[in-house]
């Protein structure tokens, strides 16, 4: 689903912020990186958690070539699905069976 | 840092940042979850503008051990969540070691450092060679006779210098001193080849002379020899005549001693000519070696004129910055560093590697050469881009 799609059927489900929802999408985008920036995680009840996590350095080698490479560490943001949401995955596993 | 926030939080982050209110906010928020959610399972896809996007991936069976029991057993094929974040949110989390870079580990870093010490190495080798070549550059038998008569008129000369000398006081004996010393060093500076010429008809005519009887005669040519010898003064042949009566008058007297002193001296104001006409040297020699040329060569090229404009920003560059960012940064596009380098060359010797600490200024974008939407400019930039890196 496309970003558009997903304004779209904010609007129709809250009529009373439904005509701001594309600002507001963007703005909680915006705020939800941010949180994320600071090194926060976000945990929202019945969806999952947005968390930071951190690659640490390594050494790899181009397989072309032989030269070895120092990467060096990152952050990178991460989302863990929550209970709820893992339970549904299953059962959606199983339907598609 | 290392907080764990609630939708508690975001909701009233949003409530102040929307302008709305609380009750809305969670109610909008709750609703995006949710649809999102929906939408997950719906189409397996869900894309969130500046955050992300939310996929269900398909992950094969596999085998696994019971680590209690030991027992093998198959985990089935599922779904599990995958979530790409946006290059915005990468960029943004990343920010702490934003300007780390993979650095090669065996042996990557010196091309930087080579051509400094290869300069370096230049200017050693050629200081030798130049003592060298002054040393080896002795052919007097050319110049012997007439030399020699003039070391005869030296010798004539010393002798009534010596008998005027006798009549006069000290103090004038001291200034004569003074300003022997002063010609001296002055004339060490001179041609290096006649100081060689000299050294070598000195000798000869130490030679010659010795077969006088004249004692006294013998000490004054043994002592002008070694004045001159040590110091292979040279300059012009009057200065010469000068120099070598003023030095010889005081060995007649009892006075030998501060001569002494003087040739010392002299000794080492040589040393001290020596090594800044060595110093000098390297320096100045029209560009013998390539390597000096192709120094020459390149810095002619970095300080091609940059077309002057408008600048919006001065940036002091991080260890870890590239031009690309700050390009990206300030027009929207990596493309156009290539116009931040053409403002700044004098200060960047390798646009793809740029020292950190220098001060670059970002020019006014043209809207005629800078606008990321335009790709016929965004193509100029690539052949541009092509121009620089390719040159290195």
């Amino acid at each position: 689903m496309k970003n558009k799609e997903l304004v779209q059927k904010i609007q129709q489900t809250v009529p009373t912020t439904g005509n701001r929802a594309s600002e507001l999408l963007d703005l909680t985008s915006a705020l939800i990186a941010r949180i994320l920036a600071d090194g926060d995680s976000l945990a929202i009840q019945g969806f999952g958690t947005f968390e930071v996590k951190k690659k640490e350095e390594r050494v790899s080698v181009n397989p072309s070539t032989g030269t070895r490479w120092m990467i060096p560490p990152k952050y990178v943001a991460s989302f863990k699905a929550g209970t709820t949401m893992k339970e549904k995955i299953k059962n959606y596993t199983v339907h598609e069976q | 840092m290392n907080n764990k926030l609630l939708l508690q939080d975001l909701t009233d982050q949003l409530a102040e940042a929307g302008k709305i209110k609380k009750k809305d906010a969670e109610e909008f928020l709750r609703a995006f979850f949710k649809v999102s959610e929906d939408a997950l399972f719906e189409d397996g896809i869900v894309k969130i503008n500046g955050l992300g996007t939310l996929k269900l991936v398909l992950v094969d069976a596999r085998k696994s051990v019971n680590v209690s029991t030991g027992e093998e057993f198959e985990i089935r094929e599922h779904y599990k969540v995958s979530f790409i974040p946006d290059a915005d949110l990468k960029t943004l989390v990343n920010q702490p070691y934003a300007h780390l870079e993979p650095v090669e580990l065996d042996g990557g870093t010196e091309n930087n450092a080579a051509p400094v010490e290869k300069k370096t190495v230049a200017v050693k080798e050629k200081t030798p060679k130049n003592v060298d070549g002054n040393e080896k550059h002795t052919n007097p038998k050319k110049n012997k006779r007439s030399t020699f008569a003039w070391i005869l008129f030296f010798l004539l000369i010393v002798i009534l210098g010596v008998w005027s000398w006798i009549s006069n006081d000290k103090k004038r004996k001291d200034n004569a001193l003074k300003t022997n010393e002063i010609e001296l060093i002055d004339s060490l500076e001179a041609d290096a080849t006649l100081q060689q010429d000299l050294a070598a008809l000195e000798q000869e005519s130490d030679t010659t002379l010795n077969s006088t009887s004249d004692d006294s005669l013998e000490a004054v040519i043994q002592s002008v020899a070694q004045e001159t010898g040590v110091a292979k003064p040279t300059a012009t042949k009057a200065d010469q005549n000068q120099v070598a009566t003023k030095q010889v008058t005081p060995v007649a007297k009892p006075t030998v001693t501060p001569l002494k002193q003087t040739t010392s001296e002299a000794k080492q104001a040589t040393t001290v000519a020596k090594t800044t006409t060595s110093a000098v040297k390297p320096a100045t020699p029209p560009a013998k070696t390539t390597i000096v040329a192709k120094t020459t060569t390149a810095s002619v090229k970095t300080t091609t004129p940059a077309v002057p404009t408008e600048y919006i920003a001065t940036v002091v560059l991080k260890p870890g910055d590239r031009l690309n960012l700050l390009a990206l940064k300030y027009y929207g596009d990596k493309i156009f560093w290539v116009y931040i380098y053409q403002a700044n060359k004098s200060v960047i010797p390798k646009p793809d590697n740029v020292p950190a600490g220098i001060t670059i200024r970002i020019p006014k974008p043209d809207p005629k050469l800078i606008d990321p939407k335009n790709q016929a400019l965004v193509a100029k930039a690539k052949a541009l881009q092509l121009q620089y890196i390719g040159a290195q």
